[in-house]
C-alpha cells in the first residue's frame, strides 16, 4: 500500500507541476450591483475601476456585487479532502499558486475567503509562519467577521507556538464564540494555554474533551493526543506519555505525529 | 439431435455458415422490426437448416429477443459440435459466446457461467476469450460462487498486457472473490491495483473500504491507518467496514490489547449517522428505480439489467440497514467501550469524559448506570479525590437503587478515610446501609465504622461493631481484623479484664493461620494486664514477647513497661538497665524519650543527681534539636537545683536556650524560659534575682550583638514577664512591632496579641495569631492567643469571625479549661454587643451551668444577662442578677460596684422604690472596697442630692 500511495503522491506533484508550467489560473465571473455579469479571464483593477480582458471601458468598483473566482485546477472539495487526507503539502502549493496571485483581492467581495482558510490552515500545519502571518492580513483584509475569527484563532495558534502566552490570551479572548469555529480547536487553545501556565490538570480536562469527543477529528485529533502525551510528561508520568506515544506512532504512519511519538517515546524511556 | 446430423448436412451447413458468418457485417435487415411470434411459430430450430438457425438467431439477437434465440443457438451448437473444421469451429465459439451471453441477460447466471467457461476453455485463442472469462466470472458472482470467480479473474490477469477495460473489472472481480472468501491477505494485492487503476470513485472507494476491511482482519495497523484517510463518507459508512471495526475491537480487547481495540472502536461510526447514510442511500436508489419509458435511448433489457441491478443494491443497503436498526444501544455501546479501554490504559480524562457524557447525556439509558460508577471508579484511579467524591455522591443522590451503590458507598467510605475525614467516612457507611440494608460489603462497612468510631477515640461504639462482626459473620474477611480492635477497643475503654481476656482470646483463637496481629497483641497483653494491675503475668507477657519478636519494633517500648515494672517494685537499678535497654534497642525519638526520662525519674528517687545531668548532657549532645531539649534542659535545672547548685542550673537554661533559640518555630524553648521567670518569680531562687537579671541582660546583649533576632524577642519577652511599670513598657514597645511576627516565638507571640488587643492593633493580633496556629499546632499557649484573636475579632465587630472562633475553641479545648469559660462568655458578649439578647442570655446560661468555669466568671456571667434582661424590658429580673452578685459573689468588687449601680437603675426604672434606692446606695456605700470605685464615686454624690444634709451626716 505504501508503494501505491507514493506513487499516488508523486503523480499528483507530477500534475500539480505540469499544471503550473501550463496553467490558466483562473477565471472571475463578475456580478455587478444590477445584475448582470461578466466573466473575466484576468481581473485587472487600476485605482476604483475594473477592466475587461479587452476594450477600455471599466466599471466601478462600487458597481460590483460579487466576484467569484473559478480555479481550473482547484475546488473547495478538493482542498478538504487533500487536507483530510494529510496531503497538506500538495494542498499548499496548489493555493500558493492558484490562490496566491488574487489573494490581494480579498478586500473586495469575493469567494476567496474559504480558500484563503484553507491556505492558512496549511501553511499553519506546514509550519509556514511567515505565510501563516501573511495569509491573516489578507483575510483580515476581508473584514469577514467569520472568516477574520478563523484566521484569529490560528494566529493563537501562532503565538502560543512562539511561548507568546499573554499575546496569545489577549487575541483568544477577543473570538466572540471561539467554540463555534470549531470546538476541539477551542478546547485544544485552552488546554495549552493551561498547560502554559502550568495547570496540567485544567489543560488535560480540555485535551479530554478533544480526544473523547472529537477523535475522527482529521485536524484536531493528532496534536490533542500529542498534548496528552506532553502533559503526562510535565506530570512525571512517563509510562503514560509513552502509551499515549505509542497511539502516536500506530495511528498517524509517516506523518509529522508519528515522529513526534517516536520522540516522546524516547525522551519517555529515557526518564 | 446431433445424430441426425449426417456428414452430408455437416458439410452442407458448414458452406451456408461460410457464407453467413462473412456476411455478418453487411446483413441487410430485412425485419426491422424483428421477428414476429407468428413467424416464430412457423420456425422449429430442430428441423431449419443451420443457415436459417443462424440468420434467425442473428436477427432475433440483434433486436434483443433473446430468449426467442436461445433455442435456435442451442441447437446450431448442438449441430456444430465435434467439428473440426476451422471456419466451424468459428462459428461454433461465436455461438457459443452469444448464448452465454443471452444466458446471462436473462439472468440465467449458472447457465451463462458455464457457457462462457467453456467458451473460454475450448477456444482460448479468441479474441473474446478475456472478456469471455470476465463475464463468466461476472455470472458466478450473481451467484455468489466466489472460488469459480477468483479462478476466471486469476485466469484473465496472467496477462500481464490486458487491456484496461478488462483489466479493471478482472482485477476488481479477483479481490471481491478473495475477499468474499475471506482471504484477507491474498485479496490485499488486487485490491490496492484496483485502488490504483480505478478511474470511477465508486470503485476506488469500494476497494479501500474493502482494504481496510483486510487490514483489520490481519491487524495491520500500520496500513489500516495509511488507508483510511482515502475512504469516503460512503465508504467509512459501510456497515460490513464498521461491524469488522467493532469485532476486530472486541477481540483486541478481550486480548487485554487496549491500544488496538481503542483505534478501533474509535473508528467506528455512530449508529445514528450510520443509519442517516443509509437511508440517504435508500432514498436515492429507490428513486433511480424509474419506469421503462419505450423509446427512450435505453433498450428494455437493459433496463431491466439495470433495474435488477438497482433492486440488488436497494435490497443489499436494506439489509445492512436493518441490521444497523437492529443494534440496541449501538452508539452508548461503542462510547462505553471506548472509555472502557481509555480507562484501562490508564488514560482516566478522556474516560471519564465519556462516560459523564453517557450519563447526562442519557439518563435513562440502561448503561448510564453503569458509566456514573464508571466515572467515579477512573476518577479514584487518577487520585483526584474531590471530583471522585462529588461523583460518588451524586451516584447515591441520583441512583439510591442503582446496582453499583455498595461499591460507591464502600468506595467513598475509603476515599474518605484516606483523607482522614473520619466523620464523612462514618456518616457515607451509614447512608449506604440505609439504602442498602442487604449490603454486599456490609461486614467491611461495619468494620470501617467501627474502625473510624474507634479512630474518634469512641472505644464504646467501635466494640459494637467489632462485636456486631464477629457474631453475624464468622466467615467475613474482617473477622480477625474485627476482633484484634474489638480487643484494642476494651484496652482504649480502661476495661483492662476484658482486654486481658479479648487478646488472650485472640491469640489463642485456631481460626487464623497466619495470625496477623500476633506480634501486635502479644504486647498489648502485657498492657492490658499491666493496667489490670496484674504485674505478674504483665512482666510474664512482656519478657514473652521479648523473647519471640526480638526484632519487633516495639521491643525497645516492652523494656520499657519493664522497666516502669521493676520501678515499682523499687527494684530501681534493674529497672535503669531495662530502661537502657529500652534506649539502646529504640527505633524512634519517642521510643528514646520515654525510658529517658523514666530514668531520669529513678535517679531522683536514688538522688543520683549528677547522673542525671551526665544522662541528659549526653542526650542533648546526640539528637540537639531533634530531641526533647526543653525537657533535658528543666531535668538538667532540676538536678542542679537539687545540688544547690542554681548558677549551673541557670547556666542549662540559658545555654539551652542560645543553642536553639534562634530558630523562632521551635517550642520548647518557652518552657525553659518560663522555668527561669518562675525561679524568678517564685520564694525559692528569690534571692538570685539579680543573678537572674544580670545573666539574662548578658545574654540579650549578646543576642542583639550577634543579630539573632529571634533569641532577641524571646528575651524580650522573658524581661516583660518579670520587669514592671516604665522598664516593662519598653520592653513592650520593642516587642509589639508587626516586622517582629515571622521573628517571633509562641510566648512573644502571645504577648504581642495581648498587648495589640489592649493597643486596638488588631492586625497585630491576627497576624500574630495566623504565624502562632500555622507554626505551634501543638502548645500550651494556642488558647491564649486564639482568646486575643477573639477579643479583636470582637473589637473590630467581625462577630460572624468570633462566633466561629468561640466554636472552635469549646471544640478544641472542651470544658475543663477556664479560659474557655471565658470564650464563652465572650459568645454572649457578642450576641448582646449585636442586641440578640435572647440568644446572649443562653450564652451566659451556658457559663453559669458549667461548674469547672465557676469563679470570677460567674459574676461577669451574671453581670451581663443583667444587662441583657435590662434591654429587653425585664427589669425585675434585671434586678435579681445584679442584685445576685452584691450579695452573693461580695469579692469580686469590679462586678459588685456595677451591679449595686444597674440594680439602683433598675429600681428608679421601676419608679416608686425611692428609699429602696436610697437604702441600696447606703448599703453599696458600706462596701469599703466599693467606695472609691467610679461607681461608689457617683454613688456618694447621688446620695447626697437624694438625701438632707442632716441625714447624711
Amino acid at each position: 500500500m505504501t508503494t501505491i500511495l507514493n506513487k499516488a503522491a508523486f503523480l499528483l506533484i507530477m500534475l500539480i507541476l505540469v499544471a503550473g508550467a501550463t496553467a490558466q489560473e483562473y477565471a472571475a465571473k463578475i456580478t455587478l450591483n444590477g445584475g448582470n455579469s461578466f466573466v473575466v479571464k484576468k481581473l485587472t483593477i487600476k485605482g476604483d475601476r475594473l477592466f475587461p480582458d479587452s476594450g477600455t471601458s471599466s466599471t466601478a468598483l462600487s458597481m460590483v456585487k460579487e466576484i467569484e473566482f473559478r480555479f481550473s485546477g482547484l475546488s473547495l472539495s478538493m482542498c478538504d479532502s487533500m487536507f483530510r487526507t494529510g496531503d497538506r503539502k500538495s494542498l499548499e502549493g496548489l493555493l500558493d499558486q492558484y490562490v496566491g496571485p488574487v489573494a490581494q483581492y480579498s478586500n473586495l467581495p469575493t469567494n476567496l475567503g474559504d480558500y484563503l482558510v484553507w491556505l492558512l490552515r496549511s501553511q499553519y500545519w506546514n509550519r509556514n509562519s511567515a505565510g501563516v502571518t501573511k495569509t491573516i492580513g489578507y483575510i483580515r483584509q476581508s473584514k469577514n467577521a467569520e472568516y477574520v475569527d478563523v484566521a484569529s484563532m490560528y494566529f493563537v495558534m501562532l503565538l502560543l507556538d512562539q511561548g507568546k502566552v499573554s499575546d496569545a490570551k489577549t487575541i483568544f479572548f477577543s473570538v466572540v464564540n471561539a467554540q463555534d469555529i470549531s470546538l476541539p480547536m477551542f478546547e485544544y487553545i485552552r488546554g495549552k494555554i493551561a498547560l502554559e501556565e502550568g495547570d496540567s490538570r485544567q489543560a488535560m480536562q480540555h485535551v479530554a474533551r478533544i480526544i473523547a469527543f472529537h477523535s475522527r477529528d482529521s485536524e484536531w485529533m493528532a496534536p490533542a493526543t500529542a498534548l496528552e502525551a506532553r502533559i503526562y510528561q510535565q506530570l512525571g508520568q512517563p509510562l503514560k506519555a509513552q502509551a499515549v506515544a505509542n497511539e502516536l506512532i500506530i495511528a498517524y504512519p509517516g506523518t509529522q505525529w508519528s515522529r513526534l511519538g517516536e520522540q516522546i517515546k524516547k525522551e519517555a524511556i529515557g526518564s | 439431435m446431433k445424430n441426425a446430423l449426417s456428414t452430408y448436412e455437416g458439410l452442407l451447413w458448414r458452406a451456408v455458415l461460410v457464407a453467413a458468418l462473412l456476411s455478418v457485417a453487411s446483413v441487410h435487415v430485412a425485419h426491422s422490426a424483428g421477428v414476429t411470434q407468428s413467424q416464430l411459430s412457423r420456425l422449429d430450430p430442430r428441423v431449419e437448416s443451420t443457415s436459417v438457425l443462424l440468420e434467425t438467431s442473428k436477427e432475433l439477437l440483434k433486436n434483443e429477443q433473446l430468449e426467442d434465440a436461445l433455442p435456435f443457438l442451442e441447437e446450431v451448437l448442438v449441430r456444430l459440435e465435434g467439428d473440426d473444421e476451422k471456419k466451424a469451429r468459428q462459428t461454433l465459439a461465436f455461438t457459443l459466446y452469444q448464448l452465454a451471453y443471452c444466458q446471462m441477460k436473462l439472468g440465467e447466471y449458472v447457465s451463462g457461467a458455464k457457457n462462457f467457461v467453456r467458451f473460454c476453455d475450448e477456444f482460448p485463442d479468441d479474441p473474446q476469450m478475456e472478456s469471455g472469462r470476465v463475464l463468466a466470472a461476472q455470472c458466478l458472482t450473481m451467484v455468489q460462487q466466489w472460488p469459480g470467480v477468483e479462478e476466471q479473474a486469476s485466469l484473465v490477469l496472467q496477462n500481464v498486457r490486458l487491456a484496461d477495460d478488462l483489466k479493471v473489472p478482472a482485477t476488481q472481480l479477483l479481490a471481491e472473490s478473495r475477499y468474499q472468501q475471506e482471504k484477507w491477505g491474498e485479496a490485499i494485492r488486487p485490491l490496492g491495483s484496483l485502488f490504483r487503476i480505478a478511474k470511477k470513485d465508486t470503485v476506488r472507494a469500494g476497494a479501500a473500504v474493502m482494504l481496510v476491511t483486510c487490514y483489520v482482519r490481519l491487524d495491520d495497523f500500520s496500513n489500516l491507518f495509511k488507508v483510511l484517510p482515502h475512504c469516503d463518507q460512503a465508504a467509512r459508512h459501510d456497515v460490513g467496514l464498521n461491524v469488522a471495526l467493532l469485532e476486530a475491537g472486541d477481540s483486541h480487547y478481550n486480548k487485554g490489547e487496549f491500544q488496538k481495540a481503542l483505534l478501533l472502536y474509535r473508528l467506528v461510526l455512530l449508529k445514528k449517522d450510520l443509519i442517516e447514510h443509509y437511508e440517504m442511500r435508500l432514498r436515492q436508489t429507490k428513486q433511480a428505480m424509474k419506469p421503462f419509458v419505450a423509446g427512450g435511448s435505453q433498450t428494455l433489457s437493459d433496463f431491466k439489467e439495470l433495474q435488477r441491478k438497482r433492486q440488488l443494491l436497494f435490497d443489499r443497503l436494506m439489509t445492512q440497514y436493518k441490521v444497523i436498526k437492529s443494534f440496541q444501544d449501538y452508539d452508548m455501546d461503542v462510547a462505553l467501550r471506548t472509555a472502557q479501554c481509555y480507562n484501562d490504559l490508564e488514560r482516566n480524562w478522556p474516560a471519564h469524559a465519556i462516560y459523564h457524557r453517557i450519563y447526562t447525556e442519557s439518563p435513562t439509558n440502561s448503561l448510564a448506570d453503569q458509566s456514573r460508577f464508571s466515572a467515579f471508579a477512573v476518577m479514584l484511579d487518577e487520585r483526584e479525590w474531590a471530583l471522585a467524591t462529588a461523583e460518588g455522591y451524586e451516584y447515591i443522590q441520583k441512583l439510591p437503587e442503582g446496582e453499583f451503590l455498595d461499591d460507591i458507598t464502600l468506595n467513598l467510605m475509603q476515599v474518605h478515610m484516606q483523607q482522614e475525614q473520619f466523620d464523612l467516612a462514618f456518616d457515607v457507611g451509614k447512608k449506604g446501609l440505609e439504602l442498602s440494608p442487604d449490603h454486599k460489603h456490609i461486614d467491611q462497612v461495619k468494620y470501617l465504622m467501627g474502625y473510624i468510631r474507634f479512630m474518634r477515640l469512641d472505644y464504646e461504639e467501635a466494640l459494637g461493631y467489632f462485636s456486631e462482626i464477629l457474631k453475624r459473620w464468622p466467615d467475613s474477611r474482617y473477622y480477625e481484623s474485627a476482633e484484634y480492635w474489638r480487643c484494642m477497643s476494651f484496652l482504649f475503654l480502661g476495661s483492662f479484664e476484658d482486654a486481658e481476656t479479648a487478646f488472650q482470646g485472640y491469640l489463642s483463637n485456631p481460626k487464623y493461620d497466619p495470625r496477623v496481629y500476633a506480634e501486635d497483641a502479644s504486647y498489648r497483653l502485657g498492657i492490658a494486664q499491666y493496667g489490670a494491675e496484674k504485674y505478674e503475668p504483665s512482666e510474664a507477657s512482656f519478657r514473652t514477647f521479648i523473647d519471640q519478636y526480638p526484632e519487633s519494633k516495639m521491643v525497645s517500648e516492652a523494656y520499657a513497661m519493664l522497666g516502669d515494672l521493676r520501678a515499682a517494685e523499687g527494684d530501681l537499678d534493674v529497672a535503669l538497665d531495662f530502661y537502657r535497654i529500652a534506649r539502646e534497642k529504640a527505633l524512634t525519638l519517642l521510643q528514646v524519650n520515654y525510658p529517658l526520662f523514666q530514668a531520669a525519674k529513678v535517679l531522683e528517687l536514688e538522688k543520683r543527681f549528677s547522673d542525671i545531668v551526665e544522662l541528659m548532657t549526653e542526650y542533648q549532645k546526640k539528637w540537639g534539636v531533634q530531641g526533647d531539649f526543653a525537657n533535658a534542659a528543666n531535668w538538667m535545672g532540676k538536678a542542679y537545683k537539687a545540688l544547690d547548685e542554681y548558677s549551673r542550673a541557670l547556666d542549662a537554661y540559658l545555654d539551652t536556650t542560645d543553642a536553639y533559640g534562634n530558630n523562632a518555630d521551635l517550642g520548647g524553648i518557652d518552657l525553659i524560659l518560663r522555668e527561669v521567670i518562675n525561679d524568678y518569680n517564685g520564694e525559692d531562687w528569690s534571692a538570685y534575682q539579680s543573678i537572674i537579671i544580670e545573666r539574662l541582660d548578658e545574654r540579650l546583649k549578646r543576642a542583639k550583638e550577634s543579630g539573632q533576632r529571634p533569641l532577641e524577642l524571646r528575651y524580650q519577652t522573658v524581661f516583660v514577664d518579670i520587669t514592671e511599670g516604665d522598664e516593662r513598657d519598653t520592653f513592650v514597645d520593642a516587642v509589639v512591632q508587626p516586622k517582629n511576627v515571622p521573628a517571633s516565638g509562641a510566648s512573644t507571640l502571645v504577648l504581642i496579641a495581648r498587648e495589640g488587643v489592649k493597643r486596638n492593633d488588631y492586625e497585630i493580633v491576627h497576624e500574630a495569631t495566623s504565624r502562632f496556629m500555622s507554626t505551634f499546632e501543638v502548645s500550651n499557649n494556642m488558647l491564649y492567643i486564639m482568646l486575643a484573636n477573639l477579643d479583636a475579632l470582637i473589637g473590630e465587630e467581625s462577630y460572624g469571625d468570633a462566633l466561629e472562633l468561640t466554636e472552635e475553641i469549646l471544640l478544641r479545648f472542651g470544658y475543663g479549661s477556664k479560659s474557655v469559660g471565658f470564650a464563652r462568655k465572650r459568645r454572649g458578649d457578642i450576641y448582646r454587643l449585636q442586641g440578640k439578647h435572647e440568644e446572649a442570655l443562653e450564652a451566659y446560661k451556658e457559663v453559669l451551668s458549667i461548674r469547672e468555669w465557676r469563679g470570677s466568671l460567674t459574676p461577669e456571667a451574671l453581670f451581663c444577662s443583667g444587662v441583657s434582661k435590662l434591654e429587653l424590658g425585664e427589669v425585675e429580673e434585671a434586678f435579681a442578677y445584679f442584685q445576685r452578685i452584691y450579695v452573693l459573689y461580695e469579692d469580686y468588687t469590679e462586678w459588685v460596684a456595677p451591679a449595686y449601680a444597674k440594680s439602683i437603675q433598675c429600681l428608679e426604672t421601676l419608679g416608686g422604690h425611692e428609699q429602696d434606692v436610697i437604702n441600696t446606695y447606703q448599703e453599696m456605700l458600706s462596701n469599703d472596697a466599693v467606695v472609691s470605685t467610679p461607681e461608689g464615686i457617683e454613688a456618694t454624690k447621688r446620695l447626697r442630692e437624694l438625701q438632707p444634709a442632716g441625714e447624711v451626716l
